[in-house]
């Protein structure tokens, strides 16, 4: 069978239009959604119908005009090798990447695109700005086509003897109910507790003024005065808190997770998962600049682990479509890594490199004492002397940093570095020389006197640290790796 | 087909540390101090348009406190300004560049040409009066900034431009034999 090319211009599914019309409804009410509230409850009555339908009406034929034209004027090819994609009414844009600079192809089925045989493309460029291009609907015939030319092009430049070491489509992982149940019960319940605070003081910061106004949340306020805080009350508040909390770091983890499968074939690894939306990714193994895996304390005791596939240009532009994949048996760490880095550094069992203890103390010199005293200086406004207890919490974190700097641990291979941290929980990340993009070593004037550095090594991924270490060590690697890395002219990306 | 794997001799590998490194120009200091004097004249005479503006500013306290600040932070500025202008150095090796920079931190960055995306000569109009130039590398690491050379005569930083963009273009050239 022929395979389409996708030489001419082309537009996308008309399913697109009613995603990008929510897209653009959706950003539109991020922006004014605080005035429609403030006009729902402090509107004056008389009119207000009218001016409710004159004033929707408006913004709904904006939405709709701004969609239609979107979708007219956003056309995609492939021409010369190159994914070329012009759009914009007003603002026109050409945007044309080079198909082997593209970094990552996600596929996203949503209930709607599954009733119209359609797919969502997310085409992950190794541009900063610009990040990617999204096709919001085309048919999944021409997804999986579109897919297949980029990969066929990224993986004209895998080497044959690579290509023939990974059998078509192997299941790596799959994330089965009990691992997602493990993995909910041990997510970080206070993470998402302070998530969900944050977002609610954040929002009711903006709507205050407004919601003042109204009698139902003055009689709330009025009854909060009145309420007699006994202790029973307050553990059964701390206990629907954390009821809650648990419910929603369960609804956090199964809709991230839900069905998480990782298969691998000679091109990269294929990421399929979704509860209420079917997504896919497609990494290639050669965008893969750093491999980072940590758990927490309760993760690490019962073996499961979330893995962080850093590829290039993944700043803050794509946190969205972050490569984090979960892990509920730490054998599949090796067989993932395998790919990236054959044999793991710390593998042969040999104790490692540690960082000096200093660190420990320059990090709470520096950092927890003027955090402590600028907290202990506002709780003396309401405690007087008593603030002075803040200072309880010193000792407690230089504990927690003296440990860290005894789990410390970092290797250094023909291969790459590998590197071990963390107090309760666990990091590692591992690091080929051939990802590297330029190194710096930094040393403050105390480093300088201890004869220490910090060695920062810059990858298209992130940067991977090793803090106070010594700084002939520091030097010693650095000449290595600008060694493996100026004496072969093979190809990062 | 030929093939090798005899053992790298760590010991024998270009070390770093024996690069003699060169310092910038001296007269960037020169740059840098028309630099601090324009920007310090620029927020004195905003400070002097506050306190001309508002009547409760005009008393002796707010006036010493304002002066003093502002002092302080010239005093800083220029202090650990020429501290580290003085200790910039850099080297062009065969295939990286060395740049040291910082006085109380001192950086010690280290760039492969094989892994330069692009580079760009900058003169404002104060270089160019002494001659000078400053040379951005950017390389397509995620996290960190590009890296400016700053202080470089003109002539050597057009050279170290063409070196760079040949080396880049050799790379590419490999890449799509």
């Amino acid at each position: 069978m022929q395979m389409k090319t996708f030489d001419t211009p082309q537009r996308q599914s008309p399913l697109a239009l009613a995603m990008m019309f929510f897209k653009i409804l959706r950003t539109v009410f991020t922006i004014i959604w605080p005035m429609l509230i403030g006009l729902l409850v402090g509107g004056k009555k008389g009119n207000s119908a009218l001016k409710w339908i004159i004033g929707g009406g408006s913004i709904l034929l904006f939405v709709l005009v701004k969609t239609v034209l979107d979708y007219l004027y956003f056309k995609f090819s492939i021409q010369d090798g190159q994914l070329v994609v012009r759009k914009g009414f007003f603002y026109k844009t050409a945007i044309s990447v080079p198909l082997e600079r593209i970094q990552a192809v996600h596929m996203e089925q949503s209930f709607l695109h599954t009733l119209t045989f359609t797919h969502k493309l997310i085409i992950d460029t190794a541009g900063k700005e610009d990040a990617e291009v999204t096709i919001y609907a085309i048919p999944s015939s021409d997804a999986h086509a579109l897919r297949e030319l980029i990969l066929n092009s990224v993986d004209s430049k895998v080497e044959n003897s690579e290509a023939e070491k990974v059998p078509a489509t192997k299941l790596v992982s799959r994330l089965t109910i009990a691992g997602l149940v493990k993995l909910s019960l041990s997510a970080n319940h206070i993470e998402t507790m302070a998530v969900v605070m944050l977002f609610l003081f954040s929002r009711y910061e903006d709507v205050k003024p407004l919601l003042r106004n109204t009698p139902f949340f003055k009689n709330l306020i009025a009854y909060g005065e009145t309420i007699n805080y006994t202790w029973q009350l307050i553990v059964s508040l701390f206990l629907v808190v954390a009821i809650v909390t648990i419910i929603l770091s369960f609804v956090r983890i199964f809709l991230r997770f839900y069905d998480y499968t990782i298969r691998m074939d000679s091109k990269g690894y294929y990421i399929r998962w979704g509860l209420l939306q079917v997504k896919q990714k497609m990494i290639p193994f050669k965008r893969i600049q750093l491999i980072q895996w940590r758990s927490n304390f309760v993760r690490r005791l019962i073996g499961i682990a979330l893995l962080n596939l850093k590829v290039a240009g993944a700043d803050e532009v794509k946190k969205k479509i972050r490569i984090e994949l979960p892990i509920t048996d730490i054998g599949q760490i090796k067989e993932i890594v395998s790919v990236y880095q054959p044999k793991l550094p710390s593998e042969p069992e040999q104790e490692g490199y540690t960082i000096h203890k200093s660190y420990a103390y320059r990090k709470t010199l520096f950092i927890t004492i003027p955090i402590l005293i600028v907290l202990a200086s506002f709780a003396a406004l309401l405690w007087q002397w008593y603030a002075l207890f803040v200072f309880i919490w010193l000792p407690y974190s230089l504990g927690l940093q003296l440990l860290y700097c005894r789990n410390f641990r970092f290797w250094v291979t023909d291969d790459g570095l590998q590197q071990y941290k963390g107090t309760w929980g666990r990091a590692e990340a591992i690091l080929n020389w051939n990802n590297i993009q330029y190194l710096k070593i930094r040393r403050s004037i105390y480093q300088r006197k201890k004869g220490l550095a910090t060695l920062v090594i810059h990858t298209a991924g992130g940067a991977f640290e090793l803090p106070y270490i010594l700084h002939e060590q520091a030097l010693e690697i650095s000449n290595y790796a600008l060694f493996r890395t100026e004496s072969t002219q093979r190809n990062w990306m | 087909m030929s093939f090798s794997n005899l053992p790298i001799h760590t010991e024998e590998l270009p070390e770093v540390q024996a690069v003699t490194l060169k310092p910038i120009h001296p007269d960037y200091l020169k740059v840098l101090r028309i630099n601090w004097a324009l920007l310090y004249a620029v927020i004195l005479a905003g400070i002097v348009t506050v306190f001309i503006l508002s009547k409760k500013l005009q008393n002796p306290i707010a006036i010493s406190i304002t002066g003093s600040v502002y002092l302080l932070t010239l005093l800083i500025t220029v202090i650990i300004g020429t501290g580290s202008c003085k200790r910039k150095q850099y080297a062009v090796r065969e295939k990286d560049i060395l740049y040291k920079t910082g006085w109380i931190f001192q950086h010690l960055h280290m760039i492969p040409y094989n892994r330069l995306q692009h580079c760009v000569v900058n003169m404002g109009p104060i270089e160019r009066k002494y001659g000078l130039a400053s040379l951005s590398l950017y390389t397509a690491a995620s996290e960190g900034k590009d890296i400016t050379i700053h202080g470089l005569p003109q002539t050597e930083a057009e050279q170290l431009k063409e070196l760079v963009v040949l080396q880049i273009q050799a790379l590419y050239a490999d890449e799509n034999v």
